[in-house]
């Protein structure tokens, strides 16, 4: 895991404004394309933890098409995010049901939004084609 | 002749003692047999009754115990507050008839109180949102006596599955460090789950022998939780064979792996740090006896728990044995006390 400096820490925390999400208290780490945070004291003990371990709350991931927030993200930052589209009931179901969504709010759109239903952020989708494909993990879709 | 005067007396007062616990035994029995099959079928060791018996002594309370270890525990969960407000989630899981548990110290448990169907806790909404940690009432004390400060660094010992360490960020609102080691790599993937599922941002996940990694550590802590391993004699209202197949020496076996993690832990704790001591058993083998055994090594004492509901002093004797006075500040929570877990729970203080 790589902490992010310089032009691509700018990238991501531009891309992560996108959301509405400020988080200057929190460093950033990445590791492939995946993106970590981390608070400042964890981060320093990181450099003298010497054995193996895993570190930071997953964030995002940077995608083609953008940086998609993590499932957990959408919740711990929600009272931030304003780049969202809601869900009616039905729509939720399908949601967690691991399913794509067709939605006439979607037309015109490209890129990741929040989805939200009633008071909850429920994920992150990627828009196109007047669809929303679905990034629910699978240990968080109804069985 | 005198020494042969004190094995009389001694095989008398065993001898009485004997009886005694006979009678209780066959008390528990009968009481047993009136309940439903399934727990008819599984009888408490009498040793164990035995253990139970020197450590309450009352026949009461001893009859009270085992009345309450074989009662349905009800279900309790914590709001984790890194994701909602406590009070939106009552409003919320008023479907589920919950009660809050504020009174008794605990701002953001709940225990349900109507029958839940199974998996209809883990597959609720609020659940996968990570709004919500199944936990039992007894679990939560540990954290919240640690009360660790914002900002600080904390080290959790045996953390996984991670319900203290996800408890422990949230009351230090996702601030400071939490460094979460647990020998098993199978029982650190939930930790990891669960701390991600909770939002949690300040944790750095190790698994190797805590022994080992405490000699690599180079830091101190302000803070340490030992919720060490236990022959888990406070879970029996979820598992009643543990009470069939609890046997002394695996007491004595975890009392040897406890005392060697908490002087482990206390050697990484900063001066005027707290460590915070807890099992999920009541044998004074696996509890007085490790905290007895640190006190003796190291400069630390005692902080009195207060709680908000009746608990038990640690005791200072146990079968000929005797502990330091200090070990009185400790608690022991009994199921019939508070209608969950039982547990021991020590909060140790690094003096200068």
């Amino acid at each position: 895991m790589e902490r992010l400096k310089g032009k691509k820490e700018k990238e991501v925390r531009k891309a992560l404004g996108e959301y509405g999400i400020s988080i200057e208290n929190l460093l950033l780490y990445s590791r492939d394309n995946s993106i970590y945070v981390l608070t400042p004291e964890a981060a320093e003990l990181l450099k003298q933890v010497q054995v193996k371990c895993l570190a930071g709350f997953y964030l995002a991931k940077a995608e083609k098409a953008g940086l998609r927030l993590s499932f957990d993200a959408c919740q711990l930052f929600a009272k931030q995010i304003k780049k969202y589209i809601e869900l009616d009931e039905k729509q939720l179901g399908a949601w967690f049901r691991g399913e794509d969504i067709s939605d006439e709010k979607a037309r015109g759109l490209f890129g990741f939004f929040v989805l939200k239903h009633s008071e909850d952020f429920v994920g992150c989708g990627l828009v196109k084609d007047e669809k929303i494909k679905n990034y629910v993990p699978k240990d968080r879709r109804i069985k | 002749m005198m020494a042969a005067m004190v094995d009389a007396f001694h095989n008398a007062s065993h001898n009485r003692f004997h009886d005694e616990f006979q009678k209780i035994y066959n008390d528990i029995v009968e009481r047993i047999s009136k309940m439903g099959k399934r727990k008819q079928k599984i009888l408490p060791k009498p040793e164990f009754v035995e253990n139970i018996v020197l450590l309450l002594k009352d026949k009461k309370d001893v009859l009270a115990f085992f009345d309450k270890c074989y009662e349905e525990m009800p279900f309790s969960i914590r709001a984790n507050t890194l994701k909602i407000e406590t009070e939106k989630l009552a409003k919320r899981l008023q479907r589920w008839d919950v009660e809050r548990q504020d009174k008794i110290g605990l701002e953001e448990a709940f225990v349900i109180k109507r029958w839940l169907e199974p998996g209809e806790l883990g597959n609720a909404l609020e659940h996968r949102l990570g709004y919500f940690y199944v936990q039992s009432l007894s679990s939560m004390l540990p954290s919240k006596i640690l009360d660790a400060e914002k900002h600080s660094l904390v080290l959790d010992c045996c953390a996984a599955p991670g319900s203290k360490t996800t408890h422990i960020a949230a009351l230090m609102q996702n601030t400071g460090a939490i460094l979460a080691n647990d020998i098993s790599w199978q029982r650190n993937i939930a930790l990891a789950s669960n701390l991600q599922r909770c939002g949690v941002v300040n944790a750095i996940i190790t698994s190797i022998p805590f022994q080992r990694l405490a000699k690599q550590l180079k830091v101190k802590f302000d803070y340490i939780l030992a919720d060490v391993p236990c022959s888990n004699e406070g879970t029996i209202r979820k598992n009643l064979t543990i009470m069939k197949t609890w046997n002394k020496k695996l007491c004595l076996w975890m009392s040897k792996i406890q005392k060697s993690i908490l002087c482990n832990a206390l050697a990484l704790l900063k001066n005027n740090g707290t460590l915070v001591y807890s099992t999920c058993t009541l044998n004074p083998e696996e509890n007085e006896a490790v905290i007895d055994f640190a006190l003796k090594r190291f400069p630390i004492a005692l902080e009195k728990i207060k709680l908000k509901f009746e608990a038990r002093h640690g005791v200072t004797e146990w079968k000929g044995e005797k502990f330091s006075e200090e070990l009185k500040k400790a608690v022991r929570i009994l199921p019939q006390d508070f209608n969950s877990e039982g547990f021991f729970i020590a909060k140790i203080k690094m003096e200068k």
